[in-house]
This record gives C-alpha cells, sequence and structure tokens, in this order.
C-alpha cells in the first residue's frame, strides 16, 4: 500500500471545506443586517444632497423638467422611459409642481427615515420620471442615485437613526430572515456598483493620452463650464507637479478602489483618498452635488464603531459649545425626562462597543 | 456558537435574488467597461436591458478629459417667413448672434451652487455635436444648409420606405439621431428668441463652437485666438410649442 500524497492528506482534512463555506456565506446573509449605521449616514447623506439638489433648482425647474422641457422631447422619447416614468411628458404645469412637491416630500421622508420600505419605491419612481425629462442636464451623481435607490429598496435603510427606527424600537418587532437577506444582497449591490463606477472611471482615464502624460486635471480646470474660481484654477495649474500628482492620483486610487478595500487600513486609506477627490471636485470645478453623492455611498464601507466614534465626538464638540449647551439646557428644562428602558442609553443607538454585536434575526 | 438555521422561505430568497443580483453586476460590467469583444457580442441585449432608468456610464472625463469650451449661437429672423426667404434685400429683419451659452455660464463663475439651467445650451450643444461629425460631409453640408419650407433636410422622410431603401441600417440610424438632436437645438433656439422677440420668431438659425482650452505647455503663454471649430444649422422654420411650455420660458 503506498502513502498518502500530501494533496490527497488535505483534501480528506478538508472534506467538509464547501459545506462550511456554504454555511458561513448563508450565516453572513441571515444573521444580521450588515453595514447599518453606515447605510443611514448614506441615507441621511444622500437625502440631503437631493433636497439640496431640488430645492436650488426649483426657481428654474418648469424650464429644465417641467413644460419648458418640451424641447427634448423628440429625444426623451426613445429612451426607453416607459409608464409610469414618462408620466410628466406630456404634463401641464399642475401636475408639474404637485410631481415635484411630492418628490420634495418624499426626499424629505427619506432622509429622516420614516416608512422607508414605502418611501424608498415611491422615491426611485418620482426621482426618476423628474430625471427622465432631460437626462443630459443630470451629472454623473444623478446617475449614480437613480441605481443606487433601486439596490436601496432591498436595503432596511432605517435600522438606525431614523423616526422608523424609534418607532420599531417602541414596538419592539422581530427581524425576519428574509428582510436581512435581501438588505444584505442590496448592501452587496451598492459596494459592488461603488466598486464598478471607480474601476471603470479609471480604466477609461488609463486610455486617455492626457492621463497618461499626466495632465488631464488642468483642461477642464481651464474650460468655462469646469473652472468655477480662475483665478484658484490658475494658481493650481501653475506649476506641473501639483498636476501630475492629481492626475496620477486620481486614475491609480480609481482603479485599486476595489483591490484596497479587502484589508482595514488599505480600506481606510481609499477613503481618505478619494473624499479629497470628491471635496475637491465639489470646491474647484463646482459639482458639489455630483461629488456629495458619489461621497456619501462611500459610508458603507466605514464600519458601525467609526461613525460612532464620529457621531460621538461630533456631539461633544457641538455640546461643548456655549450656545449649543445652553440650548440644550433649555431644551430639557421645558421637556419632561422619559426614563430608557436600558437605564439611560437609548436602545436604537448603541454604544461603539456593542456596535459591531450579532443580532440574530428570527 | 452553532450558525442560525436558514428557513425555506429566506434561502429560496437568497438563491433567486442573489443570481439575479450577480447577473445584473455582470451585465453592468460588459456595459459600462471599456470596449472588449465580450462586450461587442453581448452590445444588442445590454442595449435593451439597459434602456431607461438602469442606463448608465462612468467614463468621467475620460479617455480624454473635457478640454474645451462649448457654445451655442441662435438667431432668427423676425419677419414674415416669405419676407425672410427673400432675405435682407426683400426687407427681412434678423437678429444679432446671441451666445446662449456665455449668457448661461455667468452664473457658474464663482458660483458653486449655480442650477442647472447654467448648462443647458451647453448639454444640448454635448448631444449634438458627435451626432452631427459622424454624418459624412455630404450630409453635414446638407445640415448647413437652408430648409426653411419644412422639407426634410436630406431630402426624405427619414420613417420612410423609400429612406430604409436609400441609406443602409447604420447610417439611417445616425441620420434619426441627428435629426432628433437638431429638432432640440431648434426647439431651445425658438424659446431663448421668444423669450426677446415673442412670436415675431419665424425662422432660427443655429452654430456651434468648440474653442479649445490652450495645451498645458502653452498655459502661461496662450495663443491670442483659441483655435475654433464650428457646426452650423442653416435656417429653420421656428419650432411651435403649447402656451405651457411658453410660459414656462416667459
Amino acid at each position: 500500500m503506498t502513502a498518502p500524497t500530501p494533496v490527497r492528506s488535505w483534501l480528506r482534512a478538508h472534506r467538509d471545506l464547501p459545506a462550511r463555506t456554504l454555511s458561513r456565506v448563508v450565516t453572513w446573509f441571515i444573521a444580521d443586517r450588515h453595514s447599518d449605521y453606515g447605510v443611514a449616514v448614506m441615507r441621511i447623506a444622500t437625502g440631503a444632497f437631493l433636497l439640496g439638489w431640488l430645492l436650488v433648482n426649483l426657481p428654474v425647474a418648469s424650464r429644465i423638467w417641467g413644460p419648458g422641457s418640451q424641447y427634448w422631447q423628440p429625444y426623451r422619447e426613445i429612451l426607453g422611459y416607459d409608464a409610469p416614468f414618462n408620466a410628466l411628458q406630456q404634463a401641464g404645469p399642475g401636475l408639474f409642481w404637485l410631481w415635484y412637491l411630492a418628490t420634495i416630500a418624499l426626499v424629505t421622508a427619506f432622509m429622516l427615515g420614516w416608512r422607508t420600505r414605502i418611501v424608498t419605491p415611491l422615491l426611485f419612481i418620482a426621482y426618476t420620471t423628474l430625471n427622465g425629462q432631460n437626462t443630459p442636464i443630470s451629472d454623473g451623481g444623478n446617475y449614480f442615485i437613480r441605481i443606487m435607490l433601486i439596490y436601496l429598496i432591498l436595503m432596511d435603510v432605517s435600522r438606525r437613526w431614523s423616526l422608523d427606527a424609534r418607532r420599531r424600537a417602541r414596538s419592539a418587532r422581530p427581524e425576519t430572515q428574509t428582510g436581512s437577506v435581501l438588505h444584505n444582497i442590496g448592501l452587496c449591490l451598492v459596494i459592488a456598483q461603488i466598486c464598478i463606477v471607480y474601476l471603470e472611471a479609471g480604466l477609461y482615464k488609463v486610455q486617455g493620452t492626457l492621463w497618461q502624460d499626466g495632465t488631464a486635471v488642468y483642461y477642464p480646470l481651464q474650460s468655462v463650464a469646469y473652472g468655477v474660481f480662475p483665478p484658484l484654477a490658475d494658481l493650481m495649474t501653475a506649476f506641473a507637479l501639483p498636476v501630475v500628482l492629481a492626475t496620477y492620483v486620481t486614475v491609480l486610487a480609481q482603479i485599486a478602489f476595489p483591490f484596497l478595500l479587502f484589508h482595514r487600513v488599505t480600506r481606510r486609506i481609499a477613503l481618505i483618498v478619494l473624499l479629497g477627490m470628491h471635496l475637491s471636485i465639489a470646491v474647484v470645478m463646482g459639482l458639489p452635488f455630483f461629488s456629495g453623492i458619489m461621497a456619501s455611498a462611500d459610508a458603507v464601507l466605514v464600519s458601525g464603531a467609526t461613525w460612532i466614534a464620529i457621531v460621538t465626538w461630533l456631539r461633544t464638540v457641538v455640546l461643548g459649545n456655549p450656545a449649543a449647551r445652553w440650548v440644550a439646557q433649555k431644551g430639557r428644562r421645558l421637556r419632561p425626562p422619559r426614563p430608557s428602558p436600558e437605564g439611560g442609553r437609548s436602545s436604537t443607538e448603541p454604544s461603539a462597543e456593542t456596535a459591531g454585536e450579532e443580532r440574530v434575526s428570527a | 456558537m452553532a450558525s442560525p438555521r436558514i428557513r425555506r422561505l429566506p434561502a429560496v430568497v437568497l438563491a433567486t435574488v442573489g443570481l439575479l443580483a450577480a447577473g445584473h453586476i455582470g451585465a453592468t460590467l460588459a456595459y459600462t467597461g471599456p470596449d472588449t469583444p465580450v462586450r461587442a457580442a453581448l452590445q444588442p441585449a445590454l442595449n435593451r436591458y439597459f434602456l431607461g432608468p438602469l442606463d448608465q456610464g462612468w467614463n468621467l472625463f475620460a479617455p480624454g478629459p473635457y478640454s474645451q469650451d462649448e457654445y451655442m449661437l441662435v438667431r432668427a429672423c423676425i419677419s414674415e417667413p416669405e419676407v425672410c426667404a427673400g432675405g435682407a434685400a426683400a426687407g427681412a429683419e434678423f437678429t444679432e448672434w446671441r451666445n446662449v451659452t456665455a449668457e448661461e455660464s455667468e452664473a457658474i463663475e464663482n458660483n458653486i451652487f449655480a442650477n442647472r439651467e447654467s448648462r443647458q445650451s451647453k448639454v444640448v450643444h454635448g448631444r449634438l455635436w458627435p451626432a452631427a461629425h459622424r454624418l459624412p460631409d455630404d450630409q453635414q453640408a446638407m445640415v448647413a444648409a437652408n430648409h426653411i419650407d419644412g422639407e426634410p433636410v436630406f431630402g426624405v422622410d427619414l420613417y420612410s420606405e423609400e429612406a430604409e431603401e436609400i441609406f443602409a441600417p447604420g447610417q439611417l440610424n445616425d441620420l434619426r439621431t441627428y435629426q432628433r438632436l437638431e429638432e432640440v437645438a431648434v426647439g431651445i433656439a425658438t424659446l431663448y428668441l421668444q423669450q426677446e422677440h415673442g412670436d415675431a420668431v419665424s425662422l432660427v438659425e443655429v452654430r456651434m463652437l468648440r474653442e479649445a482650452v490652450p495645451a498645458f505647455e502653452q498655459r502661461h503663454d496662450p495663443p491670442e485666438e483659441p483655435a475654433q471649430q464650428w457646426t452650423e444649422i442653416g435656417w429653420r422654420p421656428a419650432a411651435e410649442f403649447d402656451d405651457d411650455v411658453k410660459a414656462a420660458w416667459s
């Protein structure tokens, strides 16, 4: 009888590996609703930017999306926005303004996390219909959030820091496995979409000669459309080194992004670099809503413990302010104290130590 | 700790929705990624799937960054159409050229929160320019010519059987795309000019101008006159809109 080979021994020892892997994957999908704090930050930040977008464009909405956008009809009628997304194409001012105000109300409800199981799909329909009126006027952020809203429909976006979370804490209804599965699939889609956006934006860039020679960043900054502050653009592009560095860091960070997510340290570096890139685009190129919406989605990649630490720090800073402390004390004096069932800490906002704790669903 | 057991419904949901999600992400990668043989093979199916609300593209400022200033210039004839047809010699009155993109862009300078009205004509330019430049020279000449009686720009109704006989499918598709975008350009030109001259606008003419940003090497000593490229749409009848549209632009 011959001695078993190392490969055969390894295979025999790990006979149950596929079953164990499958079990781990299934457990990941049913045991918890992952990244719930990050999703809450994404919901609040995205909602705030969408609300800002709708309010900034309110004075001109009738021309760019309403009856005044009728000149786009020969083009938009072939874009595939079928019912219900074509509801505004022949609408008069009455229906248009009703729709616009309803969209603002839905965005506000979404941001506050109110009835998001109903509000999120309605917001997707309302926003996509509005967007479909004049797709060329949209920027990348509008495209991005339209796709993200589809994924967010699957997710429990109001598990933390929301009005829904307060209501749920009172009713104490258990979470279902099906809900957790859908939430986690939605989360995978969100993360995959973020990776696709950055990776492909980087892959397209490396094909361009101006990105290869390190001067690409100079050109939009010197254009009328994206050089919002001409003296600042002149200053930033006066020397070659910052231009080349900004160009190469942009390309490298975008292509490397999906691979940097695998380790905690590299993930943090990637997120900080991309946040810096988004801030620069927002201020220097005058695209705050595009950058804000894109950066908001990155929030799901930050751990719950980190978000709680950030919020705790912000509270300390805000409440450390004498004016804010005076307002808080005034508010406490006016409102009778409501005892928390856990003796002081809200049941919906656990501490950093419990943020990573698994909640086994029913 | 023992792993929680998955129930039947969540297991079915995980298998089906998980597979659909994986398929969707694979299709997104193929549809939005750079040109590859796989993408080319799947293109017709991908185009159908991503038409409408799922449409997306992530070649942001790539492969070439935005490196020119894009302008749309418009003017009108504000006499009766038959007088306009005779030109200035017949007493037709023409307005000055109006650079509507430059007017819109004033809102952008030093203001990161400018509303999107500041980019209306720029995005029309951005769509029309490549569609016009896909056409061969003789068809670009037809575009630049005047068509004031409502006769087809390319000599034939592009949705007729005759057009299908004359043009190859790809060429006909390019012509139809251009035609739609020309209608958009004439439409916004009409609305801008009617803001100023009301219903007196009978014909409109549109020009698209591109001025190159000075090359990086020339940034400290840019040329006095930037390199210019033009696309011209000859005189066309003003587009007709109902009162709701005019009210939005009044």
